[in-house]
């Protein structure tokens, strides 16, 4: 008995109604804590009010009244990003549990490894956590070049610090969007929930880095299903997503990332050559499965770097996306969750199989599931994906990650079935090992030559 | 690009692509930083020699120097062409406008050329040090030179330009 698409889709009410709460407490950072009024003071008691007498929920009370008498410690801070990410994090529970239930994916909770992850210098994150606490003060369309500018020394060390690297890269790219909005003229048109989930998943990683979720050797069979892509002016980051076939358990869906610096100029395939050659883009390239012979994989599905993996044979990634990934699926893949700290609406990514999908006529973004529509998910293709304009506005089947953002579900293909007969698949990303082996990067070569010059006395 | 009020609510926005590519080897850096149009341009007959040089905002003062702090030969009572090959390599990526509004000259025109901008500016020669941009230009390369991250990255979900 499959649920309807309707059912899967509809959005969990716990969902809606923290919205508002998280959208109450985003509007503090157009005025600026520094400025705040009663109806905002208001709207942060009542998102207080949610966590009652719980330890999060005296630490955020005690933080407000720290606020309401002008204290404006970042400790306090801390304690409202981690109330707001909580609210996220409990949102996306909700929409993850309703998908694994309507759709029968079985969930395999994340635990999270003992061992404690290498920290930044203590001083470089209480730097960071102090100039958060400036932005907040001052509300996003009060910035200046002279908000920024001071914390441009830190942000260059925690660059440098592997400690710190998922924060120095988020700040990189937050950084780099505030500049270019600058000077803000019209409050309304700052992206408010987008620079507000930045900020707090910077201030959470500034005040710790995360230890790993808990890693176990694994052995056998990937399948890769696509490349998802994602960049900033200053990085760029790849996941090969697919499925992983052990010995006597269900498939799993894993990945495996790896992120690269680069600047603004690099933006087409070049881009590619920034990166080491990776067996698992091979094998997408060549349509074969990548054997695992000796790997480590965390909870959360991600393979740590630098497996013994050996190019295995063709694979059909139509039949094995059928059997595994459509709503009606008889062995449907497992899946795994974020870790906890990770657990925010944005890091959903449901992997599904379409069959069927049909388009509004007025509008080829809006895919038709028998009747229920689902949002192609537009602003995730990458550039670099290779997937084309004229392909996703007509294909019929597709595999690809169910998201999720403020106005509902939206739908990121991973492979489009060019032609069903031969079951012939197009990949995200998948000529991205053929542009890595392709003649060197010309603009990086002429910026490295140019700054020799530059050196010489 | 235009953004409807509904996906500037969203938590993933896709940036417009950034610069638009221009002539690097006319020109290596050009950048609107700290009130000024200031950039790295590569000297027309010299492969060797680079120089630096800059607009400011408002003021509308200028200079160019090689990369051994030499004032450019080329300036006089105008600027010279190192200068205009850095505002038109500007325009190429900024557009035309940003670039007018950034030095804060007043034109008419909706695509004002370089020549109205400058027009509309009017300063004189004022020396600074080669050196501010040659570490702009330098900071800018270390990018390249940064440890690559290899492992979960779930910040770079909220990340994607055209
Ligand atoms: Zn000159």
């Amino acid at each position: 008995m499959t649920t309807a698409w309707k059912d899967i889709l509809e959005i969990p009410s716990a969902v809606q109604q923290s919205q508002a709460l998280i959208d109450g407490f985003d509007r503090c950072f157009l005025v600026g804590f520094g400025r705040l009024g009663e109806e905002h003071l208001d709207t942060l008691h009542s998102l207080g009010r949610i966590f009652g007498p719980t330890p999060l929920g005296e630490a955020f009370a005690h933080g407000l009244e720290a606020i309401e008498r002008s204290e404006f410690s970042e400790t306090h801070f801390q304690r409202l990003a981690a109330a707001r990410a909580a609210l996220q994090g409990a949102q996306h529970d909700a929409l993850l549990a309703q998908l694994s239930q309507t759709l029968g994916r079985p969930l395999h909770p994340s635990s999270v490894s003992q061992a404690e992850a290498p920290q930044a210098p203590v001083g470089l994150t209480e730097g960071t956590r102090q100039w958060l606490t400036e932005i907040a003060l001052a509300g996003f369309p009060q910035l200046t070049r002279e908000s920024l500018d001071p914390y441009l020394n830190t942000l260059e060390q925690l660059q440098q610090n592997p400690s710190s690297a998922r924060l120095a890269l988020l700040l990189t790219g937050f950084l780099e969007e505030i500049s270019a909005a600058l000077p803000i003229a019209t409050p309304h048109l700052v992206p408010l929930r987008r620079w507000v989930d930045l900020w707090t998943r910077a201030m959470l990683l500034a005040i710790r880095t995360p230890s790993s979720p808990t890693a176990t050797p694994v052995q056998g069979s990937f399948f890769p299903m696509g490349v998802d892509i994602h960049h900033h002016p200053f990085a760029v980051s790849y996941t090969v997503h697919g499925l992983l076939q052990e010995k006597d358990t269900p498939p799993r869906w894993i990945k495996t990332t790896h992120t690269s610096y680069k600047v603004d100029l690099l933006q087409d395939a070049e881009t590619w050559q920034l990166f080491e050659e990776d067996p698992f883009l091979e094998a997408l390239n060549a349509g074969k499965s990548a054997e695992i012979k000796q790997g480590q994989i965390l909870d959360s599905g991600d393979l740590l770097p630098h497996p013994d993996v050996q190019i295995g044979k063709p694979y059909d990634a139509l039949a094995l996306a059928k059997a595994h990934l459509a709503a009606e699926a008889e062995k449907p893949v497992a899946l795994l969750s974020p870790s906890p700290i990770d657990r925010h609406p944005v890091q959903l990514a449901f992997p599904v199989w379409l069959e069927g999908v049909t388009r509004k006529e007025d509008d080829a973004s809006s895919l038709q599931l028998d009747g229920t529509p689902l949002r192609l998910a537009e602003e995730r293709i990458s550039l670099l994906s290779g997937l084309e304009q004229t392909d996703l506005q007509k294909v019929p089947s597709m595999i690809g990650l169910l998201r999720y953002d403020q106005d509902g579900y939206a739908f990121q293909p991973l492979a489009l079935v060019k032609d069903a007969k031969k079951g012939k698949l197009i990949f995200a990303g998948q000529e991205a090992s053929k542009q890595a082996a392709a003649k060197k990067s010309k603009v990086l070569e002429i910026l490295k030559e140019r700054s020799t010059r530059l050196l010489r006395k | 690009m235009s953004t409807s009020p509904l996906s500037l609510l969203r938590s993933v926005i896709q940036q417009p692509n950034q610069p638009h590519p221009r002539n690097v080897k006319k020109v290596p850096y050009v950048e609107l930083y700290s009130g000024r149009l200031q950039g790295v341009v590569s000297s027309g007959s010299d492969i060797e020699r680079v120089y630096v040089s800059f607009i400011e905002a408002n003021t509308g003062d200028y200079y160019c120097s090689t990369n051994n702090n030499r004032p450019c030969s080329g300036l006089g009572w105008r600027q010279c062409k190192h200068i205009e090959e850095m505002a038109e390599q500007a325009i190429y990526q900024y557009g035309s406008l940003e670039v007018a509004r950034y030095l804060g000259a007043k034109t008419e025109s909706n695509d004002p050329s370089w020549w109205a901008i400058r027009d509309a500016l009017n300063g004189s020669q004022k020396r600074i040090p080669a050196s501010e941009v040659f570490s702009r230009f330098l900071s800018y390369l270390r990018f390249l030179e940064l440890p690559r991250h290899d492992g979960p990255a779930p910040e770079m979900t909220w990340f994607t330009s055209r």
